[in-house]
């Protein structure tokens, strides 16, 4: 009696809206939750999630912020999304990041006289290599003997961040108090779009990349060998897919993917290569791709979300004076809601449990009667 | 250049290299016991910068360093605890929920540092109770002796005895086989009639307490202070040194005082003028070499088993 039900009311309803509705459930309970918190320390919550807001899109430098964090967030969340189709957890994006980085600051002061149409690409296409390069290794690794990629990658991270505070200590430094690069020549720094924020034509160089992988994912053979290889390495092995040269390459993508976002960070916002500039990177891929369940056609939603808090966290500061931590923490929160979202299944079981027991005891009383 | 050897390499080293050591010993031993019972918890970095914080806030409001550890020992278990729910009752992803968790330790203590210490950055005051250090008379004459002998402090001097109890626990006891076969084979383990979750639950908050016990020991013992991110990757070190010593709570803190050493060096080998960055690499090179050569020699090991059952039926 009570399984028919259940199994009724599941059919009614299709996969799709579930997943939806689990979705802003657990992004109601993050809110909640934050909000109450905020409470308790005697802030208001309503003003905060205002200022949240319009800290991250009203006014021209708010929404430049926003768009400078975008991109980003767009790449490595797509980075972090190839390597988790093919069943990759690659939580290296950080070393590629820095690396690609690194390259880009590096060759970018090297030719002043070289024209910005041959030396943009080409630092962004050595970048690439050297990002794609760094990925090679763990995912080498995992594929000839299966080593767990997630410890390799998380301890790659830290020599690449010894290696990189290394080079700006004393192979390229710039000789300030400061560790870092000389300034890239004027040519290989992009150009600035909403001009009192950082946001800059590294969007667009986003969107179209992102556009490309869509397309080879969603339009190309590519794409469905990279899905088989995710779901079923057995099948996939089957029908005549190198399932390893597979992973392998994909990986490799995602870590070209991630130090091209690198780069544009130092081309775009920093202009050289600062000390740990962008620590806790590969956690902001995961977050953007695992808020949208990894699907990549949603992915520049959460990733512009995930940039609106980290904008908004600056207007909240500067409106209330709440720590920009504060807003990390509801990050945290919200990735927290949304992966335990099994909740809403358990309290939608138990709401159908008592309902069955109602509706059992109205057949008794209707069999009494 | 026999100069540079004679300032780096002395005898107070030693002291040096334990010291470093035995947080991350205590990490490993959190990573250790989960592995053992095959749930992935990679939220000890979080657990250990919450519970520096959490004791350093306690010891500095009750001025009793007992207090200060039992409190952070409890919240450790607490966020363990969460980690359970979340992934056995919730079906959330482990990892997801662990990597949740660091962020939340690491924005969070920045978020409440400057709500309960008023300061932010780093705090320390001569409020903070730290862990009592021990030293015996018989050595205080010689001072290469009292480098080497004394000045520990309490759970400097008990953590060999973590070790051996975890390892007593795990090989020697009933509850440890069992542990271990929940790790091994689930299904194995439940047609044995053991609830598999009762010992993951069970593994984790363990690992909890014991994560606990490292930032306690950090914010405390190791230091007297709280900074933010104080704990930068001692957690992580502790899984590759679990990884290292292939989750045998001894090998792995043997792989530890590897690692602690390492970074006394590297703190050492500045003061020479020698870049300390590629000593402070070594440990992680090292531990993803020995976990290749594990895998690697693992595989082998597995390539060959299965060649011999394919010619045991043959032959037959």
């Amino acid at each position: 009696m009570n399984n028919t039900l259940l199994q009724k009311r599941s059919r009614r309803s299709s996969v799709k809206t579930q997943s939806v509705i689990r979705f802003l459930v657990a992004l109601l309970f993050a809110f909640l939750i934050a909000g109450i918190i905020a409470a308790l320390f005697g802030y208001n919550p309503f003003e905060m999630y205002v200022n949240l807001f319009k800290g991250a899109w009203v006014g021209k430098l708010n929404f430049g912020t926003t768009l400078e964090k975008f991109p980003t967030m767009l790449l490595l969340g797509m980075a972090f999304n190839l390597g988790s189709k093919v069943g990759f957890f690659n939580l290296g994006l950080e070393g590629s990041l820095y690396l690609g980085a690194l390259t880009y600051a590096v060759i970018g002061y090297q030719f002043p006289d070289l024209p910005g149409y041959i030396y943009i690409p080409l630092c962004m296409i050595c970048s690439m290599i050297v990002g794609a390069l760094w990925a090679f290794i763990p995912s080498f690794l995992r594929a000839r003997w299966n080593v767990n990629e997630l410890c390799v990658t998380l301890l790659l991270n830290y020599v690449v961040t010894n290696f990189c505070t290394y080079a700006i200590y004393y192979v390229w430094s710039a000789k300030t108090s400061i560790p870092q690069t000389p300034e890239l020549v004027p040519q290989v720094q992009f150009a600035k779009i909403l001009m009192p924020s950082r946001a800059n034509v590294g969007l667009f160089i986003a969107l179209a990349v992102f556009l490309i992988v869509l397309f080879v994912i969603y339009k190309t053979p590519v794409g469905y060998r990279l899905k088989t290889v995710g779901q079923n390495e057995m099948f996939a092995e089957y029908i005549g897919i190198n399932q390893k040269r597979t992973m392998i390459i994909t990986v490799m993508v995602g870590g070209a993917i991630a130090a091209l976002a690198g780069g544009m960070e130092v081309a775009g916002l920093y202009g050289r290569f600062v000390d740990e500039f962008a620590s806790g990177a590969t956690f902001n891929g995961l977050l953007a791709s695992r808020l949208v369940s990894h699907n990549l056609l949603l992915l520049p939603f959460s990733s512009f979300a995930l940039a609106t808090l980290q904008a908004g966290a600056y207007g909240v500061e500067r409106a209330l004076g709440i720590s920009r931590a504060f807003i990390d923490c509801f990050t945290a929160i919200i990735i927290m809601m949304v992966t335990i979202d099994g909740f809403y299944d358990v309290a939608r079981n138990s709401v159908m449990r008592i309902r069955g027991l109602f509706s059992k005891k109205s057949h008794r009383e209707e069999a009494q009667g | 250049m026999s100069e540079i050897f004679s300032t780096i390499f002395t005898y107070q080293l030693f002291h040096a290299a334990i010291r470093c050591s035995v947080p991350i010993i205590y990490a490993s031993l959190a990573c250790t016991i989960c592995h053992k019972a095959n749930v992935f918890n990679m939220s000890v970095e979080g657990v250990m910068l919450f519970s520096c914080f959490i004791a350093a806030a306690v010891s500095n409001a009750t001025g009793s360093w007992i207090i200060a550890v039992l409190v952070s020992m409890l919240f450790g278990v607490l966020v363990s605890g969460f980690l359970a729910v979340g992934s056995m009752k919730f079906k959330g992803n482990i990892v997801i929920l662990a990597i949740a968790i660091n962020m939340l330790a690491t924005a969070g203590t920045r978020f409440l540092m400057p709500l309960i210490f008023g300061v932010s950055g780093s705090y320390t005051s001569s409020k903070m109770a730290s862990i009592p250090t021990v030293s015996h008379p018989f050595f205080q004459d010689n001072a290469v002796l009292t480098s080497l002998f004394n000045n520990y402090n309490l759970f400097e001097l008990l953590c060999p005895v973590f070790v051996v109890l975890l390892w007593f626990m795990l090989f020697k006891t009933v509850w440890g086989l069992r542990l271990r076969t929940v790790g091994l084979n689930e299904m194995c383990a439940q047609t044995a009639g053991l609830t598999s979750n009762r010992y993951k639950v069970q593994a984790l908050l363990i690992a909890g307490a014991l994560g606990g016990l490292a930032g306690a020991h950090m914010s405390l013992g190791y230091v007297t202070m709280f900074s933010e991110n104080m704990v930068q990757g001692r957690g992580f070190m502790g899984m590759a040194a679990m990884y290292f010593g292939n989750a045998n709570p001894i090998i792995a803190a043997l792989a530890c005082l590897i690692f602690g050493a390492c970074e006394a060096l590297g703190a050492r080998v500045q003061l020479v003028g020698i870049p300390s960055q590629f000593v402070l690499m070594l440990p992680y090179i090292i531990t993803v070499v020995v976990l290749v050569i594990a895998m690697a020699s693992a595989a082998r090991k597995e390539r060959r088993l299965k060649s011999a059952k394919r010619y045991i039926t043959v032959g037959r």
